[in-house]
């Protein structure tokens, strides 16, 4: 059983205006989004650029708008999206370059996560003073942009180090092995009118969020971290900050 | 220290001008299919604003006090006509939508009750609701 | 490249002033509107009863201290608006500055009013 469904993708190739093209496809409804833009690749349109490896939401390259959310396509279902007969709008992601079609360069934002120093190899086992489910948390970033994507301090603001480099900073600071001089960069980044504080609590970047990341949490608890310990210095107390770390 | 700004050249893709997203205001108040915190982000940016304009028409309107008994009363009866009233209104649900939400922002932004921030915004607004209700009902009775 | 400002003293420092004039003010608005406008018959105070009520010196001192924790709300909250469009080193430093100064003129006007309208009903 097959649904007819109509998707409308944002066209860009550098050189020519941005259009909106139409295409319908009959598509099994389990089938995936992702395979639906697959088969308007393979049988109607060989230009349609998109980017696409794991397909099982572990690698985040596929990462798009559908219908104004920011979602993996490889792992929502048309039927969870959709109508038989219905459309599907499909842009790139927002706050990025759109290089073609719907790949965007995430050039910009892989430099913002270097500026974390998240390492590529991490040493084995858990870290000591910390519970096995967080040693975890930001380990799951996959670096897919959405969070990126759907911040509305992000659409208007590239100074913003924005959720995910902060969510890494987050797992930085807390970390024993990161030299003390690192550490203290990346504090004094995110611990700045660019960094918090552009923050607004709009929290959509934890609901976009396909890997459990959670980072608005993370920047609110950054946060408790930078008010507690400004609140201390001011009634004359100890600073309270992760090792390695001097709130100057 | 320098972010980085984005690039008129890719790169990751030499030769090719990448088209740049500019800076999209409109993403600040699109809150449709978006998480209810998303709602209440907008909720603080458009009633802030309203009140800081409110603020400052406030201010001018209370000089008409410098102009004595004459010049406030006449000011006072134009603010008992309905579309005044009306309006009284508005800048009440600007005042406790702001409020009760900003309360939130304060608590979840300071990293506190941050994984009950969806709940808290309900219960706050529910509050807000039923004040707003209470004070148009005693504006247009008054 | 863009050149971060390093504001990371006042990041936090102007937050927590954010969020405390914002809880003070749940308080502090809320008496003013009460007092304003749900309290004399008609709702808003007519001249007379605006000078009967601004005769109390403590009434004056809470309404300068209300108008000074308003502006400072308002302005941090304007600052940090404009500041999410996102603006280079010298131009956020030229926003904070004109809203201080905006902020100034408000608060400074509003004590004239207040300390005018206390004099007339001495």
């Amino acid at each position: 059983m097959t649904w007819t469904v109509t998707y409308e993708i944002a066209r860009y190739k550098p050189g020519e205006p941005p259009r909106t093209d139409t295409f319908k496809v009959e598509i099994e409804p389990h089938r995936t989004v992702l395979d639906g833009i697959e088969m308007i690749w393979a049988y109607q349109d060989r230009t349609l650029t998109f980017r696409h490896a794991c397909h099982h939401a572990s690698c985040g390259s596929c990462a798009f708008v559908v219908n104004g959310v920011e979602v993996l396509p490889c792992i929502v279902e048309i039927q969870s999206v959709v109508e038989n007969g219905g459309t599907l709008r499909c842009e790139p992601l927002y706050s990025f370059p759109v290089v073609s079609d719907l790949v965007v360069d995430m050039g910009p934002f892989f430099e913002k996560m270097r500026m974390m120093e998240m390492p590529i190899i991490t040493p084995t086992g858990p870290l000591p003073q910390q519970p096995a489910d967080d040693y975890n948390r930001f380990e799951n970033c996959i670096e897919c942009g959405m969070c990126m994507s759907a911040c509305p301090v992000v659409a208007t603001d590239p100074n913003y180090l924005g959720p995910a480099p902060l969510a890494a900073a987050h797992r930085i600071i807390q970390r024993p092995d990161i030299p003390e001089e690192t550490k203290q960069r990346i504090w004094e980044l995110v611990d700045s009118d660019n960094g918090l504080w552009r923050c607004h609590v709009a929290m959509e970047c934890t609901a976009v969020c396909p890997s459990d990341v959670d980072p608005g949490g993370k920047i609110m608890d950054l946060r408790r971290l930078a008010t507690a310990n400004r609140i201390r210095k001011l009634l004359g107390l100890k600073p309270k900050l992760p090792v390695g770390v001097e709130d100057a | 220290m320098t972010t980085p700004d984005y690039p008129s050249e890719s790169k990751a893709y030499p030769g090719q001008k990448p088209r740049p997203r500019g800076r999209d205001v409109s993403r600040w108040f699109l809150p449709f299919k978006r998480d209810v915190s998303y709602w209440g982000f907008v909720l603080n940016r458009v009633a802030g604003l309203g009140l800081v304009l409110y603020l400052l028409l406030h201010m001018v309107a209370l000089s008409q006090l410098l102009g004595g008994e004459a010049g406030w009363d006449r000011f006072i009866d134009l603010t008992t006509s309905p579309v005044f009233l009306t309006l009284d209104v508005i800048l009440l649900a600007g005042i406790i939508g702001h409020g009760l939400n900003g309360l939130r922002v304060a608590l979840v932004g300071s990293g506190l009750l941050v994984k009950w921030q969806r709940q808290l915004f309900y219960v706050l607004m529910t509050i807000a609701v039923v004040l707003l209700i209470i004070g148009g009902i005693l504006i247009f009775t008054a | 490249m863009r050149e971060v400002t390093n504001t990371q003293k006042r990041g936090t420092l102007t937050w927590i002033g954010q969020a405390v004039s914002g809880v003070l003010l749940l308080g502090l608005l809320g008496l003013h509107m009460i007092a304003h406008h749900f309290i004399v018959e008609g709702g808003l105070r007519n001249y007379q009863q605006v000078l009967d009520y601004v005769g109390n010196p403590v009434i004056v001192a809470i309404e300068i201290v209300f108008l000074i924790v308003v502006t400072f709300h308002a302005m941090v909250g304007l600052r940090s608006v404009i500041l999410d469009i996102g603006l280079m080193a010298k131009q956020e430093k030229t926003v904070t500055r004109v809203l201080t100064v905006l902020g100034l003129v408000i608060v400074v006007y509003g004590i004239f009013l207040a300390l005018t309208l206390f004099s007339r009903a001495a």
